[in-house]
């Protein structure tokens, strides 16, 4: 616990005016940097993360085979032998595809994640927060929507809205946001009651602040873990969509899309329906390994 | 200063179809004081007598069921948004639990440039002298400020929530059981450090505690509260002297005395608290009370002057 950053010795009661420096933002940054080096489970989701946003980004100029180019002849070829994952139905490259492929799926995760978050925060903290008749008609509102399953009114708001990945994207955040909201929620109604918050209040801060100031950053942890975990599920949400014939269009390649389309040959060709779930697995821990490390460098409780 | 005024308030108890309201528990009943410029009025009484809500209350951190309290005559429970904020830059509120009662993710320094900016306290360099004479004035050194509060003593928790009450520059400070989570020695450094304050400051206190010797050591007059209301209230001295009312009785009486040779003939009290949400009627204290008389359970007896400045509420005493 000791503080090198600052000039005055523990003793040292000063009288005479010292000139001041809050060097919280500093020393707690360098700290949790620090602290988040040497946490090696952190270390590698960080890596797996980078990892698959750089295939996202560049990995369609450098695929080993063209990934859209089909090719009878060459259809369900075990992996080795010039095609390092092996192929699909098609004759296409399963590695090409998986790596054409990650831009659209990430997209589909990080995107519809980020819109659970925006919605249901404003919504699980104004309805903890106020309580009374506006929690109770908010929270309606959201029992109204997961009472749907989801996967039906995913394919109402699809069968609206038409085929597309914006859509996807839409119908996706449409149907998870508020579980979100209720983990909000459940969350801010422990916070308020903290002597800290009543302090606030008592202070004459505004509600506004007080929520997204003082209680927000104490459900972080909470939110950060659900939504590592929960970039999965529009993955796969959008594999079924697209299985349906709602999601991607075929010329298009999903990771999702592509365990649907190989799926019916899983006992002849393994290979065609695993590697894209193993990408799709592997991201996800990547992002939890993320989220968890996060979590820990985040609270200052865990500072040495 | 301050005219707290029959205020009451109940917490409903849900149940049912549609949270309908099935019940009442009647935190604050009928609970009439005054507090002048200057003076630390105790409140005491055992937990769950309603003290805290009573702070809280006049926080306006819980909302009243009815009565009133005037604060420089004004009538607290009707103020707009704007009278509400300069109200509680001159009342603040000290916690017992001085680990809840920080925020864990803000460094000292943060929370009280919070504070001051958004209060527009002082400007540019300013604030961190200010901050600076705030640790100065509660005994904390400046290298505290950078430091986030579970780094710190439980004791030093306490004084940097008290720079938080400080740090506006209040009037009046609810110390809703201050030192009772701390050890003996640290109780007493903290009780110090809040009647030096008074000195240097003028502050007006509302001091709630369980411990009768606490409020001995730090109030001029004391109220001493049994299930949501306030039995007797009357000056230190007179209180520990001549109690009147048998509740305050049995309270000295079971004071220990550091002297084995000592044998007193304790009040003790049988049974328990009522509950609250279904309190006696006539005088709440008249089913554990040794003196009482059939008019007791049927007449609450309202609190009235026995003497100048000791007013007492029990059958007893009536004309």
């Amino acid at each position: 616990m000791s503080s090198p950053h600052h000039p005055v010795p523990p003793d040292g009661q000063s009288t005479k005016p010292v000139e001041v420096k809050v060097r919280r933002s500093t020393s707690f940054r360098d700290d949790a940097i620090r602290r988040f080096k040497k946490n090696p489970t952190a270390i590698i989701g960080l890596i797996i993360v980078f990892l698959f946003l750089f295939i996202a980004l560049f990995g369609a100029y450098f695929t080993p085979h063209d990934p859209f180019a089909q090719n009878i002849r060459n259809a369900h070829q075990p992996p080795g032998d010039g095609y390092l994952l092996g192929t699909d139905f098609f004759g296409r490259d399963i590695l090409s595809r998986i790596m054409i492929g990650a831009r659209i799926s990430l997209l589909v995760g990080v995107t519809v994640v980020i819109l659970w978050g925006l919605i249901g925060i404003v919504v699980g903290l104004v309805a903890g927060y106020y309580g009374g008749w506006l929690e109770s008609a908010l929270m309606r509102i959201v029992d109204a929507f997961i009472s749907f399953p989801g996967i039906i009114l995913a394919l109402a708001i699809m069968a609206v809205r038409g085929q597309g990945i914006e859509n996807v994207i839409f119908a996706l955040a449409i149907v998870g946001w508020p579980t979100m909201a209720r983990l909000v929620r459940s969350e801010v109604i422990s916070l308020k009651e903290r002597e800290y918050i009543q302090a606030a209040r008592s202070l004459g801060f505004n509600d506004a602040k007080i929520m997204f100031q003082h209680i927000l950053p104490n459900s972080l942890a909470t939110i950060i873990v659900y939504s590592t975990m929960g970039i999965a599920i529009p993955i796969i949400a959008e594999a079924g969509l697209s299985f349906l014939g709602l999601g991607a269009t075929p010329d298009q390649a999903t990771w999702g899309f592509q365990m649907s389309l190989e799926r019916q040959y899983m006992r002849t060709a393994w290979w065609g329906v695993t590697f894209p779930g193993l990408a799709v697995m592997i991201v996800v821990l990547g992002f939890n390994l993320l989220g968890d490390g996060l979590r820990d460098v985040l609270d200052p409780r865990m500072k040495e | 200063m301050m005219q707290v005024s029959n205020l009451k308030t109940y917490y409903p108890i849900k149940g049912g179809v549609f949270s309908r309201v099935v019940g009442q528990v009647k935190a604050v009943d009928d609970v009439s004081f005054s507090i002048k410029k200057g003076e630390t009025l105790g409140l005491v009484g055992e937990s769950g007598c309603g003290k805290s809500t009573a702070a809280k209350t006049i926080m306006c951190l819980v909302p009243p069921t009815s009565g009133e309290v005037l604060y420089r005559g004004k009538n607290i429970f009707k103020f707009g948004r704007q009278e509400l904020k300069e109200y509680r830059k001159e009342m603040q509120i000290i916690f017992q639990n001085q680990y809840g009662s920080l925020n864990p993710r803000k460094t000292v320094g943060d929370m009280l440039k919070e504070i001051i900016r958004f209060h527009q306290l002082a400007e540019g360099p300013g604030i961190d002298k200010k901050i600076q004479q705030l640790m100065e004035l509660v005994g904390l050194s400046i290298y505290h400020i950078g430091r986030f509060p579970h780094e710190f003593s439980g004791g030093q928790r306490q004084r940097i929530g008290i720079a938080r009450a400080l740090c506006l520059d209040p009037q009046v400070i609810i110390c809703d059981e201050p030192v009772s989570a701390l050890d003996v020695s640290i109780q007493s450094q903290i009780l110090n450090l809040l009647k030096d304050l008074q000195e240097e400051l003028g502050h007006t206190y509302l001091f709630i505690a369980h411990d009768l010797s606490v409020v001995k050591y730090i109030s001029h007059r004391v109220g001493v509260m049994y299930l949501g209301r306030i039995v007797e209230l009357t000056e230190t001295e007179k209180l520990f002297e001549t109690p009147l009312h048998p509740y305050t009785q049995a309270l000295l009486s079971a004071i220990p005395i550091a002297d084995p040779d000592h044998t007193s003939i304790k009040a003790v009290l049988r049974g328990d608290v009522p509950s609250p949400n279904n309190p006696p009627p006539g005088c709440v204290f008249h089913t554990r009370c040794r003196e009482a008389m059939e008019i007791c359970s049927q007449e609450i007896p309202p609190l009235r002057e026995e003497e100048p400045g000791h007013s007492v509420a029990c059958h007893l005493y009536e004309p």
